[in-house]
């Protein structure tokens, strides 16, 4: 099957939500292995890419979870506790991070310190 | 360092830290093996760049398709799974330069193999893939790079900024004669600039390398002097990268106006490292099975040798590549690219190695194209009639068996080819100065030695040299300035070769054929 197609399938089943075992079985029967693998993959890029992982350490208010779903009009934000982060706010969308936690900054810092000694 | 000195540093970086967050970029492994790693994601990787696994892997991007990437490894754990996190880190694959480089061994990544630390003082980041200077910043190259072999510096001059590429089968002396040009900057002939040598050393044996090492140590050559090294036990990546490591290292000290040479030993390997990369990425493969653009990386590479204009600071970056050739053959792939794109070549074959013509150069197919404007005036005024004579030799060679039925002059010409054949061998490890070379090339060439057995030449030609520099402070001087040898020089050089020719009992016997 063209790659655009499989692209295409991908796109539509993550906006959709959800495959019923019919729609599984027309795909499994249709698809080769190489295409499949190929259908997993995009898919799960077209997942993350719909949604942005919160990950936070300290105070989250219905406030700032306003804030941060308005910053990312297109995206559905989860928010999940994560005390490593000693402290801020991690977001992970698509292929993306960006690190506004305190253990970012410290392992930054601590990097540069051992790069220049 | 001190505890103190450490404090004081880890509190300059704490204040000068830079902590506002960064957007990273990152992928997800999905197969791995044979030093390449497919990722997935890296949606905003750039060609080249270098990026860092979770287990403190890295390497670079080499081939950036729609849904994959594919990373070449330069640091491998061994510990990368399936699954595991690869990011970007925003930095073209660089080099840290500086000049607590001279004096060491390192690999292609930068980092010291020589068993000790290596600690840069104000180092510089220099990219290893970087483009040729532009025609406007260049000049054309004038001034000359002493290898201190006589065949060469007269017949095939290598000049500073030009690409000199040295080419044999194996056990031919290639490898020799870089190392004897490295030698031979410790000398500082002539007044000239010293000189930085890199020498990269692609896909060779560890013991060559520790040999090659030792010997430019024991020569004082590790003084001004830069070892590369991706050995065959290194993997393809590190090979690929070594040479290119090795120029920017060499295009770090040319930028401050200084000269540079390196070697890099040798291409074909290198040749090799890329066909294997470019087949495990599974780009398509060409004539040989190497990737298309195998050309092109030799004369990317190649392109940053260059003079460089005063505007921009005069330094020069010497490249003498090497290859080798399969039964001598210099029309295969890899070989007629590197003559193409080089400024020369100096052929060595094994047939006068085995004869024990050392250096084994085949002066007929060795050229130069800088050529004279490579040469101090009086080299070049020398070199014609040298070249001359061994042409003419060569061709009478053939008759040689005939003996006596030859005529006068051609028995002539015999005698003095097979005298300056001897002249143009030299032992390794033993470069000559400027003064040794013009002296013994005069000295042949002007007939005054034609009455010296062939079996003598060598040993009057040392005596020779030794005697010019220590009993004739004059002559020396003026040779050693590379001035013209006007018709007064010329008079007294014959009188003091005469002169020790009746010291040393010389020439009392005639020779003939």
């Amino acid at each position: 099957m063209k790659r655009e197609l499989i692209k295409e399938l991908a796109r539509s089943t993550a906006e959709y939500g959800e495959m019923s075992d019919e729609e599984l079985n027309w795909l499994f029967a249709r698809l080769s292995k190489k295409d499949l693998k190929l259908f997993i993959n995009l898919l799960f890029w077209e997942i993350k890419n719909k949604k942005i992982n919160v990950n936070y350490a300290g105070l989250m208010t219905r406030d700032y979870e306003e804030k941060i779903n308005a910053s990312f009009p297109n995206r559905r934000a989860e928010f999940k506790e994560d005390p490593s982060l000693i402290a801020g706010v991690k977001f992970e969308y698509g292929d993306n991070i960006l690190d506004y936690s305190v253990s970012g900054m410290i392992n930054k810092i601590l990097g540069n310190i051992k790069e220049n000694l | 360092m001190k505890p103190e000195e450490i404090i004081q540093r880890i509190e300059k970086q704490l204040y000068s830290a830079d902590i506002s967050p960064e957007l990273q970029n990152f992928g997800i492994v999905e197969t791995v093996g044979d030093e390449i790693v497919k990722a997935s994601g890296l949606s905003n990787v750039g060609y080249y760049e270098e990026v860092a696994f979770e287990d403190g892997s890295s390497g670079f991007a080499l081939n950036i398709d729609e849904d994959s990437v594919s990373i070449v490894l330069l640091k491998d754990s061994g510990h990368i799974v399936r699954g595991m996190k690869v990011k970007t880190t925003g930095n073209i694959l660089s080099v840290k330069v500086s000049d607590s480089l001279i004096g060491r061994v390192v690999d292609a990544a930068g980092d010291p193999i020589d068993g000790f630390d290596l600690k840069h003082v104000n180092p510089a980041s220099y990219p290893v893939e970087k483009i040729a200077p532009g025609i406007i910043e260049r000049s054309s190259v004038d001034r000359p790079l002493k290898t201190g072999i006589k065949a060469i510096d007269s017949m095939t001059p290598i000049g500073r900024g030009q690409r000199e590429l040295i080419i044999g089968d194996r056990g031919t002396g290639k490898t020799a004669i870089a190392i004897d040009t490295i030698i031979n900057q410790k000398k500082l002939d002539m007044g000239l600039k010293r000189v930085i040598c890199i020498y990269c050393s692609i896909g060779q044996k560890k013991s060559n390398l520790a040999a090659i090492t030792a010997r430019l140590k024991e020569e004082g050559a590790m003084d001004y002097s830069v070892v590369v090294a991706a050995t065959a036990s290194d993997p393809a990546s590190m090979q690929y990268i070594a040479p290119l490591t090795a120029c920017a290292i060499g295009e770090y000290f040319m930028d401050r106006g200084e000269d540079v040479l390196v070697v890099y030993d040798d291409l074909t390997k290198h040749a090799w490292a890329y066909r294997q990369i470019s087949l495990l990425i599974k780009r398509p493969a060409g004539r040989e099975a190497y990737p298309g653009d195998i050309f092109y990386l030799h004369s990317r590479l190649l392109e940053r040798a260059s003079r460089m204009s005063d505007k921009r600071g005069g330094g020069t970056l010497t490249a003498l590549p090497v290859i080798e050739t399969q039964g001598n053959d210099m029309s295969a792939y890899i070989p007629t690219n590197v003559i193409s794109i080089t400024d020369g070549q100096i052929y060595l074959e094994a047939d006068l190695f085995n004869s024990g013509i050392r250096p084994a150069i085949n002066v007929g197919l060795s050229v130069s194209r800088v050529g004279g404007a490579a040469q101090t005036k009086s080299m070049k005024q020398l070199s014609g009639p040298v070249r001359l004579e061994l042409s003419q030799f060569r061709e009478l060679q053939s008759f040689a068996q005939f003996g006596s039925d030859l005529d006068e002059d051609t028995l002539k010409r015999l005698e003095r080819g097979k005298r300056i054949t001897e002249i143009l061998k030299q032992p390794q490890y033993k470069p000559c100065d400027e003064i040794s070379e013009v002296v013994s090339i005069f000295a042949v060439t002007s007939g005054l030695f034609d009455d010296i057995a062939v079996e003598q030449i060598t040993q009057a030609e040392t005596r020779l040299a030794e005697f010019i520099k220590k009993n004739c402070a004059d002559t020396a001087k003026k040779l050693s300035s590379g001035a013209k040898i006007d018709d007064a020089l010329k008079e007294e050089m014959k009188k003091n070769i005469l002169e020790f020719k009746k010291i040393n009992n010389y020439g009392s016997e005639l020779t003939t054929a």
